[in-house]
């Protein structure tokens, strides 16, 4: 779990997949029907959103930064970022502060590199500065938005170490001797953006590789050549968007792509072509509808129903709210499934996005009526999907960055420190 | 809403111990490799350190960085016979930790760079055989198709063969829509012979494809992955294409998919994959010029239908993708847009207040 999407494996089951997609359907139906009224129709309005037993499981996660959880040691950036942005979204009395703030900033201070730049995934002496905890750090230290927790962010070595993993043919290395694809280039522009370190040299090349990795039907891969999938989609989409060169991807095969992941019987999406349903996806999947939307709208030729026209946004909140939400708080990847903070996090995300879209409007939206109950529709605070942190977070960040200079680069790129010497 | 495993407290306390020890055990054994590495040791302890850190969190890429420090310093001459024990040691703990984690990032790339680094040429063929081990247990592990094209590419596997391991795995499972993916970059690899002569050869030969998916269509048509390499083999035979036909064989060939889709839908009338393929060969056809009034009027019809049985996406056929033409010219422009702008809509209450707590009522 030390990445992006979770590693579970099990859900490939070779020759019989379309026997699990038939388990899937039916467990999720299950879970629907103790939802469903006499009519036949679901009962929206009775399943409420579990906001103090999701903030119960996520505030008892932080307690294992400090302890246990191997598969965590060098990942614990994610950590604090997956329960601090869910704990954001969840409303000003549960979002990090005080005390629980202050310890994580301390935390992500001692997985700051010094010198080299960068955080690792844990706060050992010695780790190897990697971008996907920098993103993470930097997201948890956004999303709590204190002066010390944006002054935590050394933005002199941040330039130096982003420049390191900046690669010849415009994408980036994870980290130092370290493999390359499109979460590199998400998470460097990402974190670039935000701390005002988007330079040209950063920029150089990228939007091109991206593009390069778009595949025939639209959706984009790891690295060029590679079968689309929806993390890299949604890293590359929101890299075309801090670039500002969407339109050097294929946009209607894109926006096709993306419109035939959403599962017919459940709402959810799946990841790829032809694989189960996984609450993870409402975010990676739907959260790149608004980006989408963003590129439309500039284009005048979003349908008047905004990013509702092109997915079921009510689909995916009943997917959400009945089969991902446990009633003992925390929310899971499908039916069967146990929570984790990753899916969590991500199911809150999607969750977020789907409830932004507005009621349609009953001059255009015909004979569809607004399925969703209110407090489904108000459950979460705004997110801001480029990043997927809190909209507000990142104005009040990019605010705080826009007057920073530049930090000068030292003549030669800094090359890593073999290893700092244990205290 | 529910489903939550239950234990007894007895047995999630031994499970909170065993894992306390689990976790007192690694941490012992993390801090002493990084010892290691703070201390700049080169030697086989170290990777031996490193071994019993990775086997227990594979996903731990500071170690593996380590190893490679290790491995460089002990064979600093680029005697590759003299790496050969080395690299097998290698092959055998990465192997080991893909069975822990099969998709973890910084194992297979430590493989590939191991793979490198020996000149390990007599590790291609178990390479292959290997991946082709784990891609039969988990077919769609896309770490592990990458890393198999980077064997193949380096061990220059022909894209022949390549293309026979995909047949095989369709036959084994033809929704395996990785297997088809590869497919499509392997044809054109395939008859990548320039001019007029390899443009018909791979033309002839992605007719034939045409042949196998239709085996997948009327064995399982609600399996999506033959569909979407259907439209891919349309594409590259339209005009313009890569294997493009001339236009009169084209609309031929359309005209007959077209017959072909129509069949299958009298079989299966509510089946969403043949109505969208049906949909689209109609557009094809309208696209090309080579429309009729008749096949504008059946791919409209089809539309509809598709509407009614995939009523999820009824808003998305109605306002863009396929049944206007709207969604072809996005994208044609471009305006600026800058990254910070206001990207989500703002709402009167940003947060709610908290809604009534019916969650004691359930379970
Ligand atoms: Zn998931």
């Amino acid at each position: 779990m030390a990445t992006f999407w979770e590693s579970t494996y099990d859900d490939g089951l070779p020759t019989h997949s379309t026997n699990e997609q038939l388990k899937t359907e039916d467990a999720c139906r299950a879970v629907f029907e103790e939802w469903i009224n006499p009519d036949g129709s679901l009962s929206r309005e009775s399943v409420s959103f579990c906001r103090t037993e999701h903030a119960a499981y996520l505030k008892a996660g932080l307690g294992s930064l400090a302890a246990g959880y191997v598969s965590l040691d060098a990942s614990r950036p994610w950590l604090t970022y997956w329960i601090s942005h869910s704990l954001e979204l969840l409303g000003p009395s549960h979002a990090l502060r005080g005390d629980e703030a202050d310890n994580v900033v301390g935390f992500l201070r001692r997985c700051q590199v010094p010198g080299t730049g960068g955080f690792a995934g844990g706060a050992h002496p010695g780790q190897i500065a990697h971008l996907a905890p920098t993103y993470a750090a930097i997201n948890t230290l956004v999303t709590i938005g204190t002066p010390a927790a944006l002054a935590a962010i050394d933005r002199a070595s941040l330039r130096v170490f982003l420049r390191r993993m900046k690669r010849p043919d415009g994408s980036f290395s994870m980290h130092d001797d370290g493999e390359c694809d499109v979460r590199g280039v998400y998470t460097a522009l990402a974190v670039a953006s935000l701390t005002n370190l988007l330079d040209d040299e950063l920029r150089r090349g990228a939007a091109e590789w991206i593009a390069s990795c778009q595949t025939y039907e639209g959706g984009i891969g790891a690295t060029p050549g590679e079968e689309a999938h929806g993390g890299y989609t949604f890293c590359g989409l929101a890299s075309m968007v801090l670039l500002d060169r969407v339109e050097l991807l294929r946009v209607p095969p894109l926006t096709r792509w993306l419109v035939e992941r959403q599962m017919g019987v459940h709402g959810g999406f799946q990841g790829r072509t032809n694989k189960l349903v996984d609450g993870c996806y409402s975010f990676w999947q739907g959260g790149a509808f608004p980006l989408l939307e963003a590129a439309l709208t500039r284009t005048a030729e979003l349908p008047s129903g905004g990013i509702a026209s092109l997915f079921s946004t009510d689909g995916l909140l009943d997917y959400l709210f009945v089969c991902c939400q446990q009633s003992n708080g925390g929310l899971r990847d499908k039916p069967g499934r146990g929570r984790d903070y990753y899916h969590t996090c991500y199911c809150l995300s999607g969750l977020a996005v789907a409830a932004a879209e507005p009621e349609p409007d009953p001059a255009t939206a015909g004979t569809r009526p607004a399925t969703s109950p209110a407090h489904w529709k108000t459950a979460l605070g705004f997110v801001n999907p480029v990043y997927n942190v809190s909209a507000p977070k990142v104005e009040a960040a990019l605010e705080w960055s826009r007057e920073l200079p530049l930090p000068p680069l030292p003549s030669s790129l800094m090359r890593p420190q073999p290893a700092p010497t244990l205290a | 809403m529910h489903g939550v495993k239950r234990f007894t407290p007895e047995k999630r306390a031994a499970l909170r111990k065993e894992n306390e020890e689990r976790a007192a055990s690694y941490r012992s054994r993390s801090a002493a490799a990084m010892e290691r590495r703070a201390a700049k040791v080169y030697d086989a302890a170290s990777l031996e350190a490193v071994a019993k850190v990775v086997t227990e969190n594979p996903d731990f890429a500071t170690m593996w960085n380590f190893r490679r420090e290790v491995l460089g310093h002990m064979f600093p001459d680029a005697d590759v016979a003299a790496r050969k024990a080395a690299c097998l040691a290698e092959f055998a703990l990465t192997q080991e930790c893909l069975g822990i984690n099969p998709k973890s990032y910084p194992v297979w790339y430590h493989r590939e760079w191991v793979l490198l680094w020996g000149e390990c040429e007599w590790q291609w063929p178990v390479e292959l055989k290997l991946t082709a081990k784990l891609l039969a247990l988990d077919d769609r592990n896309f770490h592990c198709w990458t890393y198999r094209r980077n064997v193949v590419r380096v061990a220059g596997v022909t894209a022949e063969a390549e293309l026979a391991f995909t047949t095989t795995k369709i036959q084994a499972n033809f929704s395996n829509y990785s297997a088809w993916h590869y497919r499509s970059k392997l044809l054109p690899a395939v008859h990548a012979s320039a001019g007029a002569e390899g443009a018909a050869q791979l033309g002839a030969v992605l007719r034939n494809e045409l042949e196998l998916v239709r085996n997948a269509f009327f064995t399982a048509p609600e399996d999506s992955s033959a569909w979407f390499y259907h439209r891919w083999l349309i594409a590259q035979l339209a005009p313009g294409a890569a294997a493009a036909l001339p236009p009169a064989e084209f609309e031929a060939l359309v005209r007959a998919e077209l017959q072909m889709v129509d069949e299958l839908l009298e079989l299966e009338p509510e089946c969403k994959w043949p109505l969208a393929a049906a949909a689209f060969l109609g557009r094809t056809l309208d696209t090309h010029q080579m429309g009729s009034e008749e096949t504008t009027g059946a791919a409209a019809t089809r539309i509809g239908e598709l509407r009614r049985v995939d009523a999820l996406r009824a808003r998305y056929y109605d306002s863009a993708g396929e049944a206007t033409p709207t969604m072809a010219r996005i994208g044609a422009s471009t305006p600026t847009m800058a990254p910070t702008g206001k990207w989500y809509r703002q709402k009167g209450n940003f947060y709610s207040t908290e809604p009534t707590e019916l969650a004691s009522e359930l379970h």
